[in-house]
């Protein structure tokens, strides 16, 4: 009785945070499906200083499609910027998993002299913040003349070290033995990586691939310290150029830009789970 | 494959290994690939006014069939004439003149004179109609006009045509055959059959058209949406539309929404073969072929004037040897700029300096379309960091700016506005530009001198504003600093209850920037921070003076962050002071209408004087677009030299609102030329009573003599300092209106900026 | 003969990315490093007088200051809320799934949605201050006051608790049932297994959790500057704002200063935490 009491309990604190933590999505939904008028009904209090409170309803009084619609029609700079973040985000995870997944089977199934060293150089870079390389980048940049286009902000990623992070972990914990039998087997190195390694860690692919996917789709000092040309820029730097003023077409391009995040979320979430999850175990 | 990859790998390491080492050294590679570009392709069109007859504006042009120019103008006398251009001499000789009975009157104008290749003409007359007999049904804000059409042939002889329609004639031109073409109120564009007045559809079918242009055979009407549509010029009817032609106008970046009923944000004129055209917007001169995906530059706007902000478009002629003519006007006349192609003129210009200011500034956008005209071989390439088109941030922009110096690719010349100066200065970026201020004339001494650092110049202002006070003279009398000012007000609004003592219509945040500039200097101590007891006076003087009870919370959405933040002039209040509304007025004087509006008030009304505003420092000016030369750039003396360009007469007396002029020369030119006779007014929208107005006069000697005085007392620059300054105004709202004490504001205030000084 | 040919091939597999690494990563932070000790426009040599004018910087001891205080607040909270999250989780039959979702959602919300968010909540006119109204508080424009790092902190344990929280689980997921019932068996309450299997077979993933949670923290700038902008109030005012603003006037050199502390002591947070972790 009294555990079941427990549970009940337990559900319900549960419950209200996780309401807290889906309330934005809900704020942002219900934003979105707004007329102009409205939204600036809710929203004067803070948008114009005026008297009054700003407000956010669960349900919008009058549901429109109005802001998708003007959005999606009539702002064709939208669209090159969705495919700009499109095109990025695909760059760089291609690299990333590329390289990346090179590099953990190396460090976790190598015994070159200074591995060890070697991956904790890798940790700490991956803790590097952007300012701090901001300027040295874009020097390197400029001498290679990759300055305002999308290779150039694709190469500065693609090295990231926090993919090799995370797979290492997973081909860490492939057994030494399994790799030494298909070496007797005759299996090269490569073999080896292609038909053992990376089978046992495609979910850490996968996890790689989404949490890369939720961080570049937001990315926003690098391509606004490389890229000029505005033609260039990806979605994340058009939703903050969008202040409270134009508050009608920020919520539909936050749902916009929140639908592709979603979709891979939910699509990776139990690779995702298991990558996370094979990073905090030890062996 | 996997060797290869790491092969082009190794290869980009070892390439940025060196190219960083590189930097390293000074960028000499930077400066020989530089070298190599100049050696180019020759050959560009170049820019040249022809000069127009002596003082008149211009209606409109024509190439007749046998290639010479026409133009029909109006003198300063208000008299009409139409005038060729004789190809010998290129000097203007007179055809004919118009009717006297046409003269310019207050009641009766020549709207529109359109020219035909065949050598006649047509022309529409204005007369306003007397006002009392049309003043019925309290109907008073419509004036009454009578429109008249004529004819007029080769030697001027005028025919009336009788024309059925009532309203208003938008544009008016003749097509290549000698068709009149014409555009009015509600009625779609058509012919004009010149003996019966009879209307001829051209563009059948067609909707909401902003104004159009034509090109041989051929109609290209522009809609309120920037779409263009294309007409055949016999029948009227629709033809496809011509994508490559649209297309290359939206790639250049075109808007083509109009602005005006007097230019055109494109024109069009057909060329020698059979399908070319050419167009001609602020972006350059094109040739295209029709429907084809044939488009061609064959003037770059910003290098010529027709990238200038304030070049506005109104017709074009090819002539048959390749030149062009385009007639044009700019803030102040007409212009007939005349392109010839000239061979040795390098295609790019050699040199390229870099310009780089922080906002939009029109001014220097038209002194850079000045500067190229007499220098084709500079190319002024100006960035400007934030715009309305890209959105980012002030901080952001700057950063780009920090990048781009550090990297060696930074600007040759600096607007300072909302610059980083002090750090740009200790950091020695900035060159010393005292030969410069010491070779420019005729400009204000003190106002120069004002900006030196240690003996140095780092920027020169090439615009300022002035804080003036206006009251009537007993009370003027008193004002002496920041604390008599508000002993005055106090004691105004006291003895005058029920009349505004200021603008009602500031809020505290505007009041303070009203006051802002003359107070500021005093507020940073030596060490770099916040001197809390002159603040502090600050908000409690400010407090004083202003009345809540009168206050007035405007509705309007304008008066947003931005608006707060920069609005500071003393233009607002005076048609106040001038119509007894109010009784002090203060603020910035920040262009020659500001001053004709104060100057006529004290013309009027003898008991209203004025002086220069006082606050917790004297003598204060408010330097803008002040102009800075890097100390890296590889071409600093031709930097320098346009920065003495832009301190030229001819440079300073344009004029888009940006500040009077430090060239005291311009600054008496811009005053002569004051538009006397000029009504201006202003009021609440939902009060009729707050309805105020004033007719202009012309300032007396004696006026712009005393003006000129004053400035040139000024010897404290105000402090330049965004941060400062929307931190102060933030806090002002809610200081004035009691909610938090003056100490309370000061403090926020210096957690805000003391970490902005700290850093 | 064999074993060098391994060696080899190991190696082969981690150069190319080692190879990207050192020129977009390990080379320009050693053109940052140089730079800390030159001048910023001119490139002159100073020695350590960069380090020296940033350690005297009132701006910079408030903004280490603050970063220091934030990390040890969010770090530890974060890591705390996370596992009492997942062990409520983990003692639920059904619907954990659900939750999971639910919690991971934050992270997929764009940065700049989020600041929108905030602007709405936080205003002196906002939803927050609404809400108090109604209780017959006085609001306040929350982003001015000293609340403004506490919104800083809540921000990024909303983000992050998802992800930490699963990171939580499958480290609880690894330790053995047996163990708990062989506790249970000896009479061992629930505090007392949680202290003595629980914790200790937790530990482990400590290290990874903190790394991770450590470098997310530096994402939670973005949010402040887009929120709050180049100054926001004195005590959300991170190390970040600062380079920032340092960068923008062209200080690079003590911004050079500045950052190769910041990696230098991130370094040895690192090599404390994997010792820590090693041992």
């Amino acid at each position: 009785m009294r555990e079941k009491m427990i549970k009940k309990l337990v559900a319900l604190l549960l419950s209200i945070l996780a309401f807290v933590a889906v309330y934005p999505v809900c704020f942002l939904l219900t934003g979105s499906l707004m007329g102009g008028g409205e939204i600036w009904e809710n929203l004067r209090a803070v948008m114009e200083g005026q008297a009054g409170y700003a407000k956010m309803p669960w349900l919008p009084r009058y549901p429109t499609l109005q802001s998708y619609v003007e959005l999606l029609l009539d702002s064709p700079e939208f669209f090159v910027m969705f495919w700009n973040s499109v095109k990025l985000v695909a760059g760089i995870l291609l690299g990333q998993t590329l390289f990346g997944v090179l590099a953990a089977w190396g460090f976790a199934k190598g015994t070159f002299p200074f591995r060890k060293t070697l991956f904790t150089l890798y940790i700490l870079l991956m803790m590097m913040p952007f300012q701090v390389l901001m300027l040295s980048d874009y020097l390197l940049l400029d001498a290679m003349n990759l300055l305002d286009t999308h290779r150039g902000l694709v190469l500065l990623s693609a090295f990231s070290t926090f993919p090799v992070f995370i797979m290492y972990r997973f081909f860490d914990s492939v057994p030494d033995a399994l790799v030494e039998a298909a070496r007797l087997d005759g299996a090269s190195q490569w073999q080896i990586f292609l038909y053992v390694g990376l089978p046992l860690g495609f979910p850490g692919v996968i996890s790689i691939l989404t949490l890369g996917f939720l961080e570049y789709w937001n990315l926003m000092e690098p391509p606004m310290t490389f890229l000029k040309s505005k033609s260039l820029w990806p979605l994340s730097l058009y939703l903050p150029n969008m202040g409270l003023g134009d508050a009608k077409a920020a919520f539909a391009a936050s749902v916009i830009a929140l639908v592709p995040a979603i979709l891979v979320f939910l699509a990776g979430q139990d690779h995702l789970e298991k990558g996370i999850a094979a990073a905090a175990i030890k062996e | 494959m996997k060797a290869r990859k790491i092969i082009s790998i190794v290869l980009a390491a070892a390439l940025s290994l060196g190219a960083l080492a590189g930097c390293g050294r000074g960028g000499d590679d930077a400066e020989k690939s530089g070298g190599e570009n100049t050696g180019g392709a020759k050959g560009r069109y170049l820019e040249t006014d022809v000069a127009l007859p002596e003082k008149t504006s211009v209606y409109g042009m024509v190439k007749l069939e046998d290639g010479t120019i026409r133009i029909a103008t109006n003198d300063q006398e208000g008299r009409e004439a139409v005038w060729d251009l004789a190809k010998d001499t290129g000097s203007w000789e007179k055809v004919y003149d118009m009717p006297e009975e046409w003269r310019q009157t207050d009641t009766f104008f020549v709207t529109h004179v359109a020219l035909s290749p065949k050598g006649d003409a047509f022309a529409v007359t204005s007369q306003v109609m007397d006002q009392s007999a049309q003043a019925d049904e309290n109907n008073s804000e419509a004036t009454q006009t009578k429109e008249c059409f004529y004819h007029l042939d080769g030697k001027g002889n005028v025919t009336e045509v009788p024309m059925g329609v009532k309203e208003y004639a938008y544009f008016m031109q003749y097509a290549k055959d000698g068709e009149l073409v014409a555009q009015f109120q509600n009625t779609p564009v058509s012919s004009i059959n010149m003996e019966t007045g009879e209307l001829t559809d051209k563009v059948s079918g067609a909707e909401r058209i902003a104004f159009f242009g034509m090109a041989g055979s051929t109609l290209y009407a522009v809609d309120y949406d920037e779409g263009i549509s294309v007409f055949d010029m016999q029948t009227g009817d629709p033809l496809p539309k011509d994508e490559g032609l649209s297309d290359s106008i939206a790639q250049s970046g075109t808007q083509l929404n109009i602005q005006s009923l007097q230019t055109m944000p494109i024109i069009f004129t057909e060329g020698k073969e059979e399908q070319e055209i050419f167009y001609c917007t602020n972006k350059g001169l094109y040739r295209h072929v029709k429907d084809g995906n044939v488009t061609e530059l064959l003037i770059d706007g910003s290098l010529t004037s027709l990238g200038s902000p304030d070049t506005g478009l109104i017709s074009m002629e090819a002539m048959d040897n390749g030149e062009f003519y385009v007639l044009a006007i700019d803030s102040q006349s007409n212009k007939l700029l005349h392109y010839a192609y000239s061979k040795d003129t390098a295609t790019v210009p050699e040199a390229e300096l870099k310009a780089w200011t922080l906002y939009e500034n029109s001014e220097f956008v038209q002194n850079i379309s000045q500067y190229q005209k007499e220098n084709p071989e500079t190319f002024i390439n100006l960035e400007v960091g934030v715009t309305e088109e890209n959105g980012v941030t002030a901080s952001d922009a700057l950063k780009n700016l920090s990048t781009e110096i550090m990297a060696g690719n930074g600007p040759d010349i600096l607007m300072l506005d909302g610059l980083p100066v002090d750090s740009y200065v200790e950091k020695g970026l900035l060159e010393d530009l005292s030969d410069v201020a010491g070779r420019a004339e005729d400009l204000f001494p003190n106002l120069i001198s004002a900006m030196e650092r240690d003996g140095k110049l780092y920027g020169i202002p090439l615009r300022f504003a002035i804080p003036l006070i206006e009251a009537d003279a007993q009370t003027l009398e008193k004002i002496q600093d920041l604390k008599s000012l508000a002993d005055a007000a106090e004691e105004l609004k006291k003895a005058n209850p029920d009349r505004d003592v200021i603008l009602p219509y500031y809020d505290g945040a505007l009041l303070a920037a009203q006051l802002y500039d003359v107070c500021a200097p005093v507020w940073v101590k030596e060490d770099g921070t916040i001197e809390k007891e002159r603040l502090e006076e600050f908000y409690a003087q400010l407090s004083r003076i202003f009345d809540p009870e009168k206050y007035v919370e405007m509705e309007i959405h304008a008066v947003n962050e931005g608006y707060r933040g920069y609005v500071s002039s003393l233009g607002g209040g005076n048609l106040y002071v001038y119509s007894d509304k109010m009784l002090l007025n203060f603020g910035n004087l920040w262009s020659d209408s500001d001053f004709s509006q104060l100057a006529t008030t004290l013309a009027e009304k003898p008991e209203i004087s004025y002086k220069p505003l006082t606050g917790q420092t004297e003598h204060v000016f408010v330097p803008k677009t002040i102009a800075g030369v890097s100390a890296k750039s590889k071409s600093k003396e031709e930097a320098k030299n346009f920065v003495q360009f832009l301190l030229t007469k001819d440079a300073q007396t344009a004029n888009q609102g940006g500040g009077l002029p430090v060239n005291q020369k311009a600054l008496e030119d811009q005053i002569d030329r004051i538009d006397a006779g000029m009504t201006i007014g202003s009021g609440m929208a939902n009060d009729p009573d707050s309805y105020v107005e004033m007719t202009i006069q012309k300032p007396s000697e004696e006026a712009v003599k005393r003006f000129i005085g004053y400035i040139q007392e000024a010897d404290t620059p105000t402090l330049n300092n965004e941060i400062i300054r929307n931190a102060v105004l933030s806090q002002a709202v809610d200081c004035v209106n009691g909610k938090i004490t003056p100490k309370a504001a000061v403090q926020a205030v210096a957690d805000q900026v003391n970490l902005y000084l700290a850093e | 003969m064999k074993k060098i040919h391994r060696r080899q091939t190991g190696f082969l597999f981690v150069l190319p990315s080692l190879l990207g690494v050192l020129v977009f990563i390990v080379v320009p932070f050693g053109d940052v490093a140089r730079r800390s000790f030159t001048e910023a426009v001119s490139g002159a040599w100073v020695g350590f007088a960069n380090y020296r004018m940033v350690f005297s910087n009132t701006a910079f001891r408030l903004a280490a200051g603050n970063t220091l205080r934030f990390e040890g607040i969010c770090i530890p909270l974060l890591l705390a809320l996370s596992l009492l999250a997942a062990l409520l989780l983990n003692s639920l039959d059904r619907h954990m799934q659900f939750f999971k979702s639910c919690f991971l959602a934050p992270m997929a919300i764009p940065v700049a949605s989020a600041v929108l968010l905030w602007k709405v909540l936080f205003h002196e006119r906002g939803i927050l201050s609404g809400f108090l109204h109604m209780l017959h508080f006085q609001g306040s424009d929350w982003m001015r006051t000293p609340w403004a790092f506490w919104i800083l902190v809540a921000s990024y344990i909303w983000k992050n608790l998802g992800y930490n929280l699963v990171l939580w689980l499958a480290g609880l997921s690894s330790i053995s049932p047996h163990l708990y019932e062989a506790a249970r068996v000896d009479g061992a309450g629930r505090w007392q297994c949680f202290w003595h299997i629980t914790l200790p077979n937790l530990l482990p993933s400590v290290f990874t959790i903190s790394a991770l949670s450590i470098l997310n923290s530096f994402k939670a700038f973005r949010e402040a500057y887009l929120a709050a902008g180049d100054y926001p109030h004195e005590s959300m005012y991170l190390l970040q704002h600062l380079f920032n603003n340092w960068y923008r006037d062209l200080s690079m050199d003590k911004m050079a200063a500045g950052a190769t502390l910041h990696a230098g002591v991130i370094f040895l947070l690192v090599l404390f935490l994997k010792w820590k972790w090693d041992s």
